[in-house]
């Protein structure tokens, strides 16, 4: 409201002014104000109206937000609260320009806020004028610039510390504007302008240094103005006589040019130019290559030498690329020369030549890239190509030469001067019983015998002159076993010695067998474990030892003039003599084979024999074999094969099966049987091989301490899955006559049908008990709502009975002599019936307590039993019959049922024996096998039909009429259940007249 | 009611029931007092004076009870059972009535106290000998502890 007031205080306007708004807004005089009012309010800046005077008239909100003043506490007051003391003069200046018509526009001031901080405002100042013209006030716009002036402030301290900084630097720095005009230079730019900053600042660039125009300096300066991109470049700068290096950097604002003295430093290098040219001149017209690399192997310098060898140009700098092969090799050269300054590396590959072959190179590279005048890695290298071909062919023909000693069948070995091992081929490890490393760190003492030590035979001296030397001699193997060696070792140009030994420990043998009368070495033959026949051209045994008799079954004494046809079986005949004869023909290599020898007494035997031939002047004269009895192994080796035989026959012919025959080792030696695949096994994997090398190990982990079990003569029988199949398994030992086990059957059977059928039956099993316990929960249910339905009979049906019967006799107590005969007659009908209804009931009750009733059997004496019942009987009425009770058998039964059986069947045949003249009734029992005892009792009564025998047993099934025979039909069918609950049976015989036996059993 | 020596307290719904055992009582000349009442609540109303029954002489009890066991409302097991738990009447002999000799609840009657049982046969022959021989026995023979 007070604004509005206010705002009432605001100039009128010119009658123009006015037209114009109306005509514009089409507002009245209060809209316009109330228009006006709220543009004033929404205003951030300070608005504010004062008189000439300068008390203060209006204040809007903005100059509340600017000055802290309410418009209460303004209005009226004078404009000086706002002015800092030393300004006050300002005030007046600006309030005299008014009053002179004149408008004060953005003067910057400082004012004094309410809080009294000070504040930087940007005053606006206009007079107010009436509609005549004249000035009667003050309107003032003040504006908060507090924070734009800091910012200023900040620009420029800024930009006093960066000038700051330039100046402090060495180079020179300029800027000028985009119209060449200089607007900064630093201290060492002003050195060249002793007349002084002022002289130089706003001129153009080009009117100063009119020398620039034409010179790179004009081009690389316009470069960068027209492209706005940093232009670096250096040149001699004649006015000063001075080279510089000069970097422009581009701005919106124009150019920014650094600059530095350079002189020194090109002078410098113009000195390491004459000396360079020295070098080059020695590296140009050298034949190595030469090539420069800065660290990152681009090519700075490639020598004429480089382009011989490389066939690439000296000026095209690209890189001599490394063969794929020796690309690492390289590489690490590299690195490792980047890590050694100055120390040279060696270096050596294949690298591309210009027209596409690679080429050997070998060389150095050395890091000089700490040498300023160097500042490369100098590679320096020569082409070895030819001279790599050459070794190539040299490492070719020694592999081939390694094939063939590695083939010989001789020892072969190298030693040098110093009797050190070089080196040994396979023939010569095998023969040393040595590996080849263990052999090349032998002495030649330790391939000798003690007694042998002081007869080596090579002799260094001996061989010098290059001559071979051949000798004989015998070999210590490593297990310490002699062998004898032919000898022949030669000496190469480099004195080497290259050793040829050929094992001759047979033809040695042989040899010492021959010389007769050399008592000494034939013990050695005779001693022999083998037999040593030789044979000459016919056959004939020339000679033979003592074991050859042994083995053979002959006498030496007597058995002379032998042939091979009288120690070899027949069926082996036509080979061996084939054999011996093929050797004779020119065979001079060993071979071993088996064969089936004879012996004296006719029996067979398994013989392996390594024959050789005799040679005498360069021809074969006599063959000698060397014989061992292997008719044991030949034995197991045959059972096996019969085995097998069998085995395989048995296994292919059952169905699911696998069968197969392990030996010692757990080796398979026969798998058969459709299975095998079924189980995930292949037979071709298996077979041959150990079990714990082609099991998975967890099934050989299984099976391992069965099978050894089984070794010990034990048979082992166990259950497994593989492969999704139940298999049964029996490992069998099988024995040789001396009831050892030379190897295991297994025998596998597939049972998963067996077993899916054991599981489909437990689990039928556990379907079928489940299904009893809810039939068990649904009887004992039915048997409560029969014990309730018992129960309600026996109180319900007889509660009303018991009136009938009462009653009735209350009649006939108290109203006895109202009735005549026949009404007597007639109660007496109601009390018998009413009677006879409460005994059904009785009878039925009981008859269906049996049915929940639990049996408790024990041994029943039925004699004793049966007399009770009688005299039962008799207490109730006259037991006219006679009966005769025979011996009976003690039963198993429920006691209690008991008596109620023999009481019924007796009391049945006392009532249908009543109307016969001698009533007889006799009980008797016999037993059946070790089964059942039966029990009988026998009447002479009215006896019935068989055709109704069935009926007998059923519930109110009655043969008889109530004329005949009282009863209510329930006696009999409680004996029939009682019996059945003790797993009997009952049954019964009868003629009508003529009497009838009722026979019941009790199992025993 | 008066307030001679009460002799048979005979407990039976069953009016024709009740009937027949009050008259067998008394054609063998052993019951001249007995007081039939023909439920639960109103004989523990009776036998302890409460209810209908107020300010009646609580010390004149019955020397025997003959209490049904199948009664609506109280059943004779729960009559029995306040009986037996009570000092001033736990000394009278109880003889329990009912239908079939069967009953379940025979057994528990046993085990709460009841003294005898009797089954009501349909023949009105034997139950009246039955009533007799206990009548006599716990009227005559028995002396109340």
């Amino acid at each position: 409201m007070t604004k509005a007031k206010q705002i009432r205080n605001t100039p009128k306007k010119t009658p123009a002014e006015k037209s114009q708004s109306a005509s514009v807004f089409n507002f009245t005089q209060a809209q316009q104000q109330a228009l006006y009012a709220s543009i004033i309010n929404s205003s951030d800046d300070a608005i504010l109206s004062k008189s000439l005077d300068g008390i203060i008239h209006s204040w809007n909100s903005g100059a509340e937000k600017v000055y802290g003043y309410t418009a209460e506490e303004m209005t009226g007051r004078h404009i000086s609260v706002l002015i800092p003391p030393h300004l006050q003069k300002e005030d007046k200046a600006i309030i005299e320009k008014i009053r002179n018509g004149e408008v004060v526009k953005h003067f910057e001031t400082i004012r004094i806020r309410k809080d009294g901080t000070t504040i930087n405002v940007s005053l606006t100042v206009s007079p107010v004028k009436d509609e005549q013209g004249r000035i009667i006030g003050i309107s003032k716009i003040s504006r908060d610039i507090t924070s734009q002036k800091k910012a200023e402030q900040a620009v420029m301290e800024a930009n006093r510390e960066k000038e700051a900084v330039l100046n402090r630097i060495s180079d020179g720095v300029i800027s000028i504007d985009n119209e060449w005009k200089y607007t900064f230079l630093n201290n060492t730019a002003m050195t060249r302008y002793p007349q002084g900053k002022e002289a130089v600042l706003g001129k153009v660039l080009w009117d100063l240094h009119p020398e620039m125009k034409g010179t790179p300096f004009w081009d690389k300066y316009h470069e960068a103005m027209e492209t706005k991109k940093v232009v670096e470049f250096e040149d001699y700068y004649a006015p000063l006589d001075m080279w510089v290096f000069i970097r422009i950097y581009p701005s919106e604002n124009g150019l920014t040019i650094f600059y530095k003295d350079i002189t020194e430093s090109k002078k410098a290098e113009h000195k390491l130019n004459e000396s360079e040219m020295h070098f080059r001149a020695l590296i140009e017209n050298s034949a190595e290559g030469i090539t420069l690399t800065d660290a990152m192997s681009n090519v700075i310098y490639r020598s004429p030498g480089s382009y011989k060898i490389t066939g690439v140009l000296p000026t095209e700098n690209v890189r001599t690329l490394a063969h794929p092969d020796d690309i690492e090799s390289i590489k690490e050269k590299h690195l490792e020369v980047l890590s050694k300054p100055g120390i040279p590396v060696e270096f050596q590959g294949r690298f591309l030549h210009a027209d596409g072959h690679y080429i050997w190179l070998e060389g150095t590279f050395t890091n000089l890239l700490h040498v300023p005048a160097v500042n490369a890695i100098v590679t320096n290298y020569r082409d070895i190509t030819e001279r790599k071909k050459a070794e190539g062919k040299i490492a070719e023909s020694e592999l081939r030469y390694r094939s063939l000693i590695e083939q010989a069948s001789d020892m072969i070995f190298i030693v040098d001067t110093s009797m050190k091992y070089l080196d040994i081929n396979n023939a010569g490890c095998r023969l040393a019983g040595y590996t080849k490393e263990e052999f090349l760190q032998l002495h030649p003492k330790d391939l000798l015998f003690e007694e042998d030590l002081d007869k080596n035979p090579l002799n260094p001296e001996k061989l010098k002159d290059g001559q071979p030397l051949t000798y004989e001699r015998r070999l210590k193997r490593k297990d310490g076993t002699a062998v004898e060696l032919e000898v022949n070792a030669k000496m190469m140009d480099d004195g080497r010695v290259v050793i040829f030994a050929r094992d001759i420990t047979q033809r040695k043998l042989a040899e010492i067998a021959l010389k007769e009368g050399e008592a000494k070495y034939r013990s050695v033959v005779e001693n022999m474990h083998e037999a040593l026949i030789v044979e000459d051209h016919q056959g004939q045994l020339v000679y033979a030892n003592s074991e050859f008799y042994k083995m053979f079954g002959y006498s030496p004494d007597t058995d002379t003039f032998l042939s091979l046809k009288d120690y070899t079986a027949p069926d082996s005949y036509a080979e061996v003599i084939q054999r011996h004869n093929n050797r004779l023909k020119g065979l001079e290599e060993p071979e071993e084979f088996e064969y089936k020898g004879l012996r004296k007494d006719g029996k067979e035997i398994w013989i392996e024999a390594r024959v050789s031939s005799v040679m005498e002047n360069g021809k074969i004269v006599r063959t000698q074999s060397l014989e061992r009895d292997i008719t044991e192994r030949k034995e197991a080796e045959e059972k096996i094969i019969k085995s097998e035989k069998i085995y395989k026959t048995i296994a292919s012919s059952i169905p699911g099966s696998v069968i197969c025959l392990l030996d010692t080792d757990f080796r398979y030696l026969l798998i058969e049987g459709d299975m095998v695949e079924k189980m995930g096994y292949s037979k071709e994997k298996l077979m041959g091989n150990k079990a714990e090398d082609v099991l998975p190990p967890e099934v050989f982990a299984n099976v391992k301490n069965e099978l050894q079990s089984v070794l010990t003569g034990k048979t082992v029988t166990r259950e497994s899955t593989s492969n999704g199949y139940d298999v049964i398994s029996r490992l069998i030992p099988l024995k040789d006559e001396n009831n050892k086990v030379y190897c295991i059957m297994t025998v596998a059977i597939d049972i998963t049908e067996l077993k899916n059928a054991q599981r489909a039956i437990s689990e039928l099993n556990r379907d079928l008990e489940k299904k009893v316990t809810d039939r068990t929960l649904q009887l004992d249910a039915a048997n409560k709502e029969l014990e309730a339905f018992s129960y309600s009979v026996s109180h319900d049906l007889r509660t009303p009975l018991r009136a009938i019967n009462g009653y009735a006799r209350m009649l006939e107590e108290d109203y006895n002599s109202l009735f005549d005969s026949e009404g007597k007659r007639l109660l007496s009908v109601v009390q018998d019936n009413a009677t006879k209804m409460g005994i059904l009931i009785d009878d039925l009750l009981t008859f269906s307590r049996l049915g929940k009733k639990e049996i408790h059997t024990s041994n029943v004496d039925m004699e004793p039993l049966i007399e009770n019942v009688i005299a039962e009987l008799s207490k109730s009425g006259a037991v006219r019959a006679k009966i005769n009770i025979h011996p009976l058998h003690t039963g198993r039964a429920d006691k209690t049922l008991m008596n109620q059986v023999w009481l019924n069947l007796i009391s049945n045949a006392v009532k249908y024996s009543g109307n016969t003249d001698h009533p007889q009734i006799e009980i008797k029992s016999s037993q059946e096998e070790e089964e059942e005892i039966i029990y009988s009792i026998s009447d002479n009564g009215a006896g019935f039909d068989m055709q109704y025998a069935h009926k007998l047993f059923g519930v109110f099934q009655r043969l008889h009429s109530h004329n005949e025979f009282e009863g209510t039909g329930v006696g009999l069918a409680l004996v029939h259940r009682i019996i059945a609950k003790h797993g009997g049976r009952i049954w019964a015989q009868g003629e009508v007249g003529k009497g009838a036996t009722f026979y019941f059993s009790l199992p025993i | 009611m008066n307030n001679n020596e009460i002799e048979i307290l005979l407990i039976e719904d069953n009016a024709n029931d009740a009937e027949l055992t009050i008259r067998a009582l008394k054609k063998n000349n052993i019951a001249n007092q007995v007081v039939h009442l023909k439920d639960g609540t109103e004989a523990l109303a009776f036998l302890f004076g409460n209810g209908e029954f107020e300010g009646r002489n609580i010390n004149n009890k019955p020397k025997v009870i003959l209490l049904d066991l199948k009664m609506p409302k109280l059943s004779g097991l729960e009559v029995l059972e306040k009986i037996k738990s009570n000092d001033l009447t736990k000394a009278i002999p109880v003889v329990m009535l009912t239908s079939s000799k069967e009953h379940p609840d025979i057994k528990k009657s046993y085990a709460l106290g009841a003294n005898s049982y009797i089954v009501k046969p349909v023949d009105f022959e034997s139950f009246r000998k039955t009533v007799n021989d206990l009548g006599v026995y716990w009227l005559i023979l028995n002396q109340p502890v």
